[in-house]
């Protein structure tokens, strides 16, 4: 009987258009509108050598081949054009450099706006001066050691040694894409109401009649369940696919460790819907109202359009952060991929277990031994 | 005006639906505007970067260089742990992490130097800024050890910090340096697209819906009304309906931009709205001369809002999308709304000459809006000659 409901449950669950769209269809087609449009967004911090206007008017000969060696190789902090000051000033107003450096009695700056660029052009300026009163105080009071002052000043001295923050890229788009898993898994609670809407008398004429069959209640609803489960199961497989093989999203290399949060995470969908289906009472308009609303607040305190928000809450309000479903499963992926240790990870898995067993529970208590004599 | 009049029911009875998506909107549109609120452009500001420095020592060397940092970093206060440095800087609230070990003081001044530890956003324009910055620093702080060794160490350290002292004059020249940067409206007016082009469809395809239904339509073409007749009516509705959601969209626009009022600006972009909207009705009447239930009608309406906001800057500026994204982009009248509003905003004389690429998108965005329209119309006449 087990399987026979639930090759039935199967078929049902599988023809839902509506479900299917929102389950599958929408988050596939958010994703790629958040990759579209976000692919570009970390590139604005990444240092580029600084297009820079010159103009010799005091002919610097020693300023000058500094300048020359900064923009050549690999990692030149320059690109240099060498022209006149009118062009120069084109140039700039063009957006073709981000500023103008002219020698003179003092060296001099012309920038259009302020910026990191603009501040990188003014710091090496600024060195460049700075070293010079630096000689010039040397040459004053300790003449002896100017010369060995000056072979110091060609010598490279590596002061800093980096740390890396992480196994993973500090970058923070991903947990748009965290947080629209969790958002499709909150969806999945269509599936949980649809089953208990099939087991509970009062709900559908479907389940009126089925409480006539000669099944054990409980038998019946996990039958429904255990197709919802594996159909909702297989929906986050295809949507993890399709970010990682398709929009080549990181996820870390936990892929065991993914699988079962994306698992933990599917039960925890289902059991909301269930949860809020029998415990709310009302049509069916007002529950699907409140599951899509609840997904998508959720999913906004978790990050889903603006990643800022998930650190804002997890620092200032952390228990909103470890009751919320949606932020607990995108806390889950961040922490696979960017920590190294697991205590974070645990504390998400815990928290996404608890609910589940909290929503089951209350599930279980009001449907089970409800009969009816009359509908 | 009967079909209107009836049409006026439908959108009555949709109404508390309606608006509870429409407040919805209006206020993340609100916390988006003021969030995304540029600062002031002024004089030359040197960039600061946010790092936290962690010293596990002090010593007049360590308290030279935090002082001479200071330049150019805002130090953040932050708890010494490193999950909660991992986060800080996953999400940019620190670019950058330094740490001066223990006995670095000393191996300096004996050349046997210990690394200070960097963590940085690899790659990063911040980085190399700091970089830079701590570098000269110590490079200064290592001549005048070298050159005057008698001298006590704090007295070098005043030295280095006189010398880097030495700031370069700036200038400010060129098309940004004008009197007021670019207003907060713009944001508002962005994010309006998102708004109003969700509420019209939602609405206009409320009221086909019921029109669509086969036994009405039915029962309606056996009235003495002609098919145009009723077509048209639903029009005017669905026009009245967006001109209702335009004119409540323009005036909370006036809680961000009252100040703003006698701006020429601040005119285009309400202009330009207008015409969005009129645009987004025709879109909207074909889109529900085409869906039969409901549910296919929140699937395409929140597909196509969604999809067009992002893809044509609505969410995410013009600026930083990428070249094929706008190619894309520019099939859909979203992104001739965005464009426009824009160059209002980079507006500086508002002569003719310089309204020309305005005016172009707001022409685009009507040619939309009369294709879709007339795309509507062909594809109910065809609906009605086929026996469904």
């Amino acid at each position: 009987m087990f399987f026979h409901i639930f090759k039935y449950r199967l078929k049902i669950i599988l023809q839902d258009r509506s479900t299917m769209f929102w389950t599958l269809l929408f988050p596939i087609a958010l994703s790629t509108f958040f990759y579209m449009a976000f692919g570009q967004l970390g590139a604005g911090e990444i240092f580029n050598p600084i297009d820079t206007a010159i103009v010799n008017t005091a002919g610097d000969e020693a300023f000058m081949s500094l300048v020359e060696t900064l923009s050549s190789g690999n990692e030149r902090l320059f690109n240099i054009t060498i022209t006149s000051k009118e062009e120069a000033l084109a140039l700039l107003s063009e957006g073709k450099v981000k500023g103008i450096i002219e020698t003179g009695d003092t060296i001099s700056l012309t920038v259009s706006q302020s910026g990191i660029s603009q501040s990188i052009l003014k710091t090496f300026i600024d060195n460049y001066t700075q070293t010079a009163s630096s000689v010039n105080r040397i040459a004053a009071r300790s003449p002896e050691s100017l010369e060995m002052v000056l072979a110091m000043l060609a010598e490279d001295m590596n002061f800093l040694e980096e740390h890396p923050i992480s196994r993973a890229k500090p970058d923070s788009t991903v947990i748009y894409f965290y947080s629209l898993i969790a958002m499709t898994c909150l969806f999945g609670g269509f599936l949980g109401m649809t089953e208990v809407n099939s087991v509970q008398a009062n709900l559908s004429y479907h389940a009126a009649r089925m409480n006539f069959a000669p099944v054990h209640k409980l038998k019946m609803f996990l039958s429904g369940i255990s197709g919802a489960l594996i159909v909702q199961f297989a929906k986050l497989m295809l949507l993890l696919a399709y970010l990682v093989f398709i929009l080549s999203i990181d996820f870390g290399d936990r892929i065991g460790l993914i699988i079962l949060t994306i698992f933990l995470c599917t039960i925890l969908g289902i059991s909301f819907g269930a949860f809020v289906t029998s415990l709310i009472k009302g049509e069916e308009g007002l529950k699907v109202g409140i599951l899509i609303a609840f997904g998508n607040i959720s999913s906004f305190l978790a990050g889903m359009m603006s990643a800022e928000i998930k650190y804002v809450i997890d620092t200032s309000v952390p228990i909103l952060s470890q009751i919320n479903p949606a932020s607990l499963i995108t806390d889950a992926f961040f922490a696979l991929y960017f920590f190294d240790t697991y205590t974070r990870f645990i504390e998400n898995i815990s928290g996404m277990i608890i609910l589940t067993i909290i929503f089951s529970a209350a599930t279980y208590f009001v449907i089970r031994r409800r009969k009816y004599v009359s509908i | 005006m009967s079909v209107f009049s009836v049409c006026l029911r439908i959108l009555k009875k949709n109404l508390p639906t309606i608006s509870i998506y429409f407040i919805v909107f209006v206020f993340v549109s609100s916390i988006i505007t003021i969030m995304a609120a540029p600062s002031a452009p002024g004089e030359f500001g040197k960039t600061k970067v946010a790092i936290a420095l962690f010293a596990e020592e002090s010593t007049s060397l360590v308290e030279g260089l935090k002082e001479s940092l200071a330049q150019q970093a805002d130090f953040v206060q932050i708890e010494d742990n490193r999950e909660k440095l991992q986060e800080a800087m996953f999400y940019r609230r620190v670019h950058y992490i330094l740490r001066i070990p223990y006995g670095f003081t000393d191996s300096f001044i004996k050349g046997n130097l210990i690394a200070l530890e960097r963590t940085s956003i690899p790659g990063s324009t911040s980085a190399i800024y700091i970089d830079l910055r701590i570098d000269r620093f110590l490079e200064t702080l290592r001549l005048y050890a070298t050159a005057m060794p008698e001298a006590d160490i704090s007295e070098k350290v005043a030295f280095v910090l006189d010398d880097l002292a030495v700031e370069t004059k700036v200038e400010v020249a060129g098309p940004e340096n004008r009197s007021n940067g670019p207003s907060i409206l713009k944001y508002y007016f962005n994010f309006l697209a998102y708004t109003i082009m969700f509420a019209i469809i939602f609405g206009v395809s409320s009221i086909l819906l019921v029109f669509n239904d086969i036994d009405i339509k039915r029962r309606n073409l056996c009235s003495p009304l002609g098919s145009n007749s009723i077509s048209l009516q639903c029009f005017l509705a669905s026009a009245l309906f967006a001109l209702v959601n335009w004119i409540a969209l323009v005036a909370l626009s006036s809680m961000f931009g009252i100040d703003e009022i006698t701006a020429p600006s601040t005119w285009l972009y309400i202009v330009n709205s207008l015409v969005f909207a009129i645009c987004i009705s025709g879109l909207a009447f074909l889109i529900g001369s085409l869906t039969k239930n409901r549910e296919v009608v929140s699937a395409v309406a929140n597909i196509t809002t969604l999809g067009t906001s992002f893809l044509s800057g609505v969410f995410v500026p013009q600026e930083i999308l990428g070249e094929n994204v706008l190619r894309i982009a520019s099939f859909m009248p979203t992104y001739w709304y965005v464009r426009a509003n824009e160059r209002i905003a980079g507006l500086i004389d508002f002569s003719i000459y310089n309204l020309s690429d305005v005016l172009i998108s707001l022409a685009i965005q009507l040619a939309f809006g009369a294709a879709f329209l007339i795309a509507a119309l062909v594809i109910g006449k065809r609906r009605r000659m086929t026996a469904e």
